[in-house]
């Protein structure tokens, strides 16, 4: 035997079909890609939890969507801080959605890749759980696993920066320079990628995602409104429709403080453009949340009637923006932790200083957290305070924050690269899990 | 009891655990978002830390019960996995391996508590690739003449690839390239063979399109721009092979010096925090909130 290289070039035709699985911690993008050349469909959005709500009835996955009451729901989640940790409800859920006879999508995994991403960073417990599964459990005829945020290299990034180019020069597949900030549910990464390999020393995380943000809102209307800390899911409904990220927080917040006592300020009383009625769903006629324009008329006249009402109406003033700052000041509720400029001033300076113009031209921002309105404004303009003037600093996002990584990692799937990185069952059973760890572990390498 | 100087930790921490791990005490926890509430050790990190003076032991034993809370999943672990009805594949055996894996109820919190153990066992927090050779030598013979093979495998053919690219690198790839080279380089960019990727040889190639058309500013000294010198072939070479960090170390920390204090803010409506509880040290905005907020003092710590 001459090693892994050679098996691999004289070995089986690979597999024709790939699934390509973004398994986040709220929801799996899955998809399939099969032909070179075919354009990719959009992935299936699962969410990736099983469910109970009140009346202890069960939702696993993508049966959650026939849920109607969101009230006191119970959700349990295999996927914790971004890692695959239980295995037994991400396998029920995996089953279900790809591997049973009537599954949405079907897959016969003994003639499939399978492209799964994962964070950055793993415990090599878990990444060995998760090759032992894939492999002994599911017999995938090929697999890869790869760390997702890189894999956005794989997309058209100057295309998602509206670059002005010719339109026929080549795209460049991966990327050259990228730098992506992935704002994901359990935390936040910033990853510089070069020609779609990581550049392992100078990945940071933040330890707040969307969880994080979702909870803190929750504590809010919790302390200020009504007792919102069994419905989480509606909380999280509300923070991404009502919350944004504030371009000037002390002005911004000083529009939205009542005053001293007695005093009610005119900025208070109108709103100030800020403040926002949210409608909770009752689970009767409204299964939604809906946001409203504040209406000052509205509120005063319902305080003096004070009888009951047929809705329940929370109205957010600096909730809206005090949960996203979050992310650019950790230490507004005391995490030891730099804010998301700070965080991408840490990772670069890890790298040598040539390299900072090509990253802080390309940086783009994925992950459903990064959702929120004047998100990059505000990163660009703490990102300007903090690097040499000279330095070009162009943040985009894409249109499809939540899957961009998906849609990367199917372009990958169809790059060659995927064949130097995927590892086939033959040589898993053959060199064992350790070789395969390894492997996934060293990625393209250099050349 | 005489436990040999060892302190169980993980029976405080977690609550769900199903077995545990000896953890030995060495400084404050990592795992946690703030450092543990020993006196000495809140002495020690406020002199250099954040400067919260007035952080007395009962805020920041508060501060840090929110904290894990708001780190918590919002809901539900016993949410109980529901018992498949008879598909096909309900049936099949599991591997030993597989079993054990699905039988398991760890956490991520239990699990990262057995890395530390593990790392501290050897006198260091490992590094990904350390472990798994660790693992290798308590596994059977097979997977350790594979890896050994494999890497054999990796080294020859990295040495193969060596002569192949050597010649092709011709210059620094900050400065522009003669329009040669791109001829060269068109012509390896259609050859997909995986070997010969990158098609130059350096793993970043040098800018190929056109440069932009002259000015009559460009001479001038106080247009010229300033070019950071660009790393060089084995620098990148370094980072792109560098091992990847542990989840410890990736984790952002804060160098208290250089940043701005943190700022407060009134805990009943969110407003700057203007004004100290003479009882408990929280913060509030004004005499409206300071009203609403001594109702729940007085609850809680009496009068």
């Amino acid at each position: 035997m001459a090693g892994g290289r050679k098996s691999r070039s004289a070995g089986p035709v690979p597999p024709s079909r790939t699934l390509v699985l973004d398994n986040g911690a709220d929801t799996i993008k899955a998809g399939f890609v099969s032909d070179q050349n075919q354009k990719t469909d959009e992935p299936r959005l699962i969410p990736n939890c099983i469910a109970r709500d009140r009346h202890r009835k069960i939702y696993v996955g993508s049966e959650l969507e026939k849920c109607k009451d969101f009230g006191e729901i119970a959700l349990r989640r295999p996927v914790e801080k971004g890692f695959i940790v239980n295995w037994e409800a991400q396998k029920e859920i995996w089953d279900r959605e790809f591997f049973d006879d009537k599954a949405p999508q079907h897959c016969d995994p003994s003639d499939t890749r399978l492209v799964l991403t994962e964070q950055s960073n793993a415990l090599p417990a878990l990444q060995t759980h998760c090759d032992q599964i894939v492999f002994e459990e599911y017999g995938f005829a090929s697999y890869c696993r790869a760390i997702g945020p890189p894999l956005n290299a794989y997309r058209d990034v100057q295309g998602i920066f509206s670059t002005p180019r010719d339109p026929n020069t080549p795209i460049d597949i991966p990327a050259e320079v990228v730098l992506v900030i992935d704002c994901g549910y359990s935390y936040t990464t910033v990853t510089p990628v070069l020609r779609g390999r990581p550049l392992h020393p100078a990945i940071r995380r933040l330890d707040i995602g969307g969880k994080f943000l979702t909870n803190y809102l929750t504590r809010l209307l919790s302390v200020r409104h009504f007792d919102m800390r069994g419905d989480t899911y509606t909380v999280n409904e509300m923070k991404e429709q009502a919350c944004y990220v504030s371009l000037d927080f002390p002005s911004d917040l000083d529009k939205t403080w009542k005053g001293t006592r007695g005093e009610r300020r005119q900025p208070y009383l109108s709103g100030a453009g800020i403040a926002k009625d949210y409608v909770l769903p009752d689970g009767i006629s409204r299964f939604k949340g809906v946001v409203r324009d504040y209406d000052p008329a509205a509120a005063s006249k319902a305080r003096r009637l004070a009888g009951p009402s047929n809705e329940d109406v929370l109205t957010l003033r600096n909730e809206r923006f005090v949960v996203p700052e979050l992310l650019f000041n950790p230490s507004d509720i005391g995490i030891h932790q730099p804010g998301l400029a700070d965080l991408v001033m840490q990772s670069l300076h890890a790298l040598p200083i040539g390299l900072w113009p090509g990253l802080l031209a390309n940086i783009i921002v994925v992950g459903g957290s990064a959702s929120f309105d004047n998100f990059i404004q505000r990163l660009q303009m703490e990102l300007l305070e903090r690097v040499p003037d000279d330095c070009i600093v162009r943040i985009a996002r894409p249109a499809d924050v939540l899957t961009s990584t998906w849609q990367g990692a199917a372009e990958f799937a169809k790059h060659e690269h995927v064949e130097r990185v995927a590892v086939t069952k033959q040589e898993y059973e053959e060199y064992g899990a350790v070789w395969v760890a390894r492997r996934f572990a060293a990625g393209l390498g250099v050349d | 009891m005489n436990n040999f100087g060892v302190i169980e930790v993980a029976t405080s921490k977690t609550k769900h655990a199903p077995g545990w791990a000896y953890v030995p005490d060495s400084g404050p926890n990592p795992t946690a978002f703030a450092a543990p509430t020993s006196r000495k050790n809140r002495a020690a990190r406020n002199q250099g830390g954040l400067g919260q003076a007035d952080l007395t032991a009962r805020q920041d034993a508060k501060l840090r019960k929110e904290l894990e809370a708001l780190d918590k999943e919002p809901s539900g672990r016993d949410v109980p996995v529901p018992v498949k009805g008879g598909g096909a594949r309900a049936g099949n055996k599991h591997t030993p391996n597989v079993r054990k894996i699905l039988m398991s109820q760890k956490t991520f919190a239990n699990h990262l508590d057995d890395w530390i153990a593990l790392g501290s066992q050897e006198g260091h927090v490992s590094t990904p690739a350390a472990w798994t050779d660790r693992n290798a030598s308590k596994r059977g013979s097979t997977a350790q003449k594979g890896g050994s093979k494999a890497r054999t495998a990796s080294t020859s053919a990295n040495k193969t690839q060596a002569p192949k690219t050597k010649p092709k690198v011709e210059e620094p790839q900050d400065t522009e390239m003669p329009d040669a080279d791109v001829a060269v380089q068109e012509a390896q960019g259609e050859n997909t063979e995986p070997s010969s990727y990158p098609p130059d040889g350096t793993i970043l190639p040098a800018y190929k399109r056109p440069p932009p058309k002259s000015h009559p500013g460009d001479s001038d000294p106080l247009l010229v721009s300033r070019i950071v010198p660009f790393p060089t072939d084995e620098e990148l070479r370094e980072l792109l092979t560098a091992p990847p960090l542990s989840y410890l170390d990736a984790r952002a920390g804060l160098d208290g010096e250089t940043m701005p204090p943190p700022r407060k803010f009134c805990e009943v409506c969110g407003y700057w925090g203007r004004v100290k509880c003479g009882k408990c040290g929280g913060r509030v905005c004004a005499l409206d909130c300071l009203e609403t907020h001594r109702e729940e003092c007085v609850r809680r710590f009496g009068l």
